[in-house]
């Protein structure tokens, strides 16, 4: 059995009234319910009686909703989605991988002239761990943030959609990337610092295996966002029936 | 059946209302309803839900601080005036006692001319 005014919560929510908001507003209103329930109680009627008195005199769920929505401020995701799920997650994901780009340049670069038998051991560590990072952990981890914000606010917006769509394509695009060049005759060695995915093949970069590998990525990444976002909104969807059922 | 409450006449009173009984000690919503009805002699009652409303807005304004508090083993929201709410409450009580004093006046059959 579920607490009641959940249904109020989830209206406010809906709505576009932050959680912090509706999670108040519905902790305080269950206080009162309580306190209400316990004075008919004491007023001599008997519980289920009283728990209805309680709840007729606190108002139905449309005036409880309405009140709130008249007077509460909007979230931005719910002002302007577009920008908290398009714009906001694509300026993200670029600060980021503009940041390890740039701390990984000022981190390699001053000693990559020093290494002429090779990459030390230390540095191949970290520049793996860049690449994988950028790679594979950012996009994700956006999406998943993505997708915990439209869940949480109840947010069924097509910029979630399209958010999500835009995540997976950039995020499997952009990456950080290093090349370290081999001495050739009497040309020295150095390294090459990146930020968009390139596939090297024969020692050249190759652009249809880059663009089938940056598809396959976003697809995988997005499939699953999708599946994930759309199980998520079923499982609360199912609760929210029961809401109205008990 | 939800409790009657006369809207028209209603606005800006729950505010005042609140601002008035939280001048004498912090309260917690349901507290303040029953406050606000015993004093008014059943009157004025407020919406049981439309109360955390007010609240909350007078909060944001700055008017009203609160804390959780444990109490007889239940938690609870309490609302308390601070000195930003306790002007407001000032001007609300001067504004609304000249409204009431006019509408007196004009009930009474018209505003009397003072002459010296």
């Amino acid at each position: 059995m579920s607490l009641p005014l959940e249904n109020v919560r989830d209206q406010l929510l809906r709505a576009g009234v932050p959680p912090r908001f509706a999670g108040r507003y519905v902790v305080e209103l269950r206080e009162h319910l309580a306190d209400l329930t316990e004075r008919e109680r004491k007023a001599g009627l008997d519980a289920p009686a009283a728990s209805k008195r309680a709840r007729e005199l606190l108002g139905t769920d449309t005036q409880l909703t309405q009140a709130m929505i008249e007077t509460a401020p909007r979230t931005l995701a719910a002002r302007a989605p577009w920008a908290v799920f398009a714009l906001l997650p694509l300026v993200t994901l670029l600060a980021i991988i503009a940041a390890i780009v740039a701390s990984m340049f000022r981190l390699l670069e001053p000693v990559q002239a020093t290494w002429p038998g090779g990459v030390p051991n230390t540095y191949v560590g970290v520049i793996a761990a860049a690449s994988f990072f950028t790679s594979y952990l950012v996009g994700p981890a956006i999406a998943a943030t993505c997708i915990f914000v439209s869940l949480r606010q109840r947010l069924s917006s097509l910029w979630v959609w399209i958010g999500l769509a835009l995540i997976a394509l950039f995020s499997s695009v952009l990456c950080f990337r290093m090349n370290i060049l081999p001495p050739r005759g009497a040309q020295p060695g150095g390294a090459v610092f990146g930020a968009i995915t390139v596939v090297i093949v024969d020692g050249r970069p190759s652009a249809s295996a880059t663009l089938a590998l940056v598809v396959m990525r976003a697809m995988v990444l997005f499939t699953v966002a999708a599946l994930t976002l759309h199980f998520l909104r079923k499982r609360t969807n199912y609760q929210r029936a029961n809401y109205h059922c008990v | 059946m939800a409790r009657t409450t006369n809207p028209n006449f209603m606005a800006g009173v729950p505010e005042l209302m609140i601002l008035r009984m939280l001048q004498n000690r912090p309260m917690y919503g349901y507290e303040i309803v029953e406050a606000i009805r015993t004093e008014t002699g059943d009157v004025v009652s407020l919406g049981e839900g439309v109360v955390y409303t007010v609240l909350h807005t007078l909060e944001r304004e700055g008017a009203l601080k609160s804390h959780r508090k444990t109490v007889e083993g239940r938690s609870r929201v309490y609302y308390t005036l601070t000195p930003a709410g306790l002007k407001r409450y000032g001007d609300l009580a001067q504004t609304w006692s000249a409204l009431a004093e006019a509408i007196r006046s004009v009930i009474k059959g018209g505003r009397r001319v003072l002459t010296t």
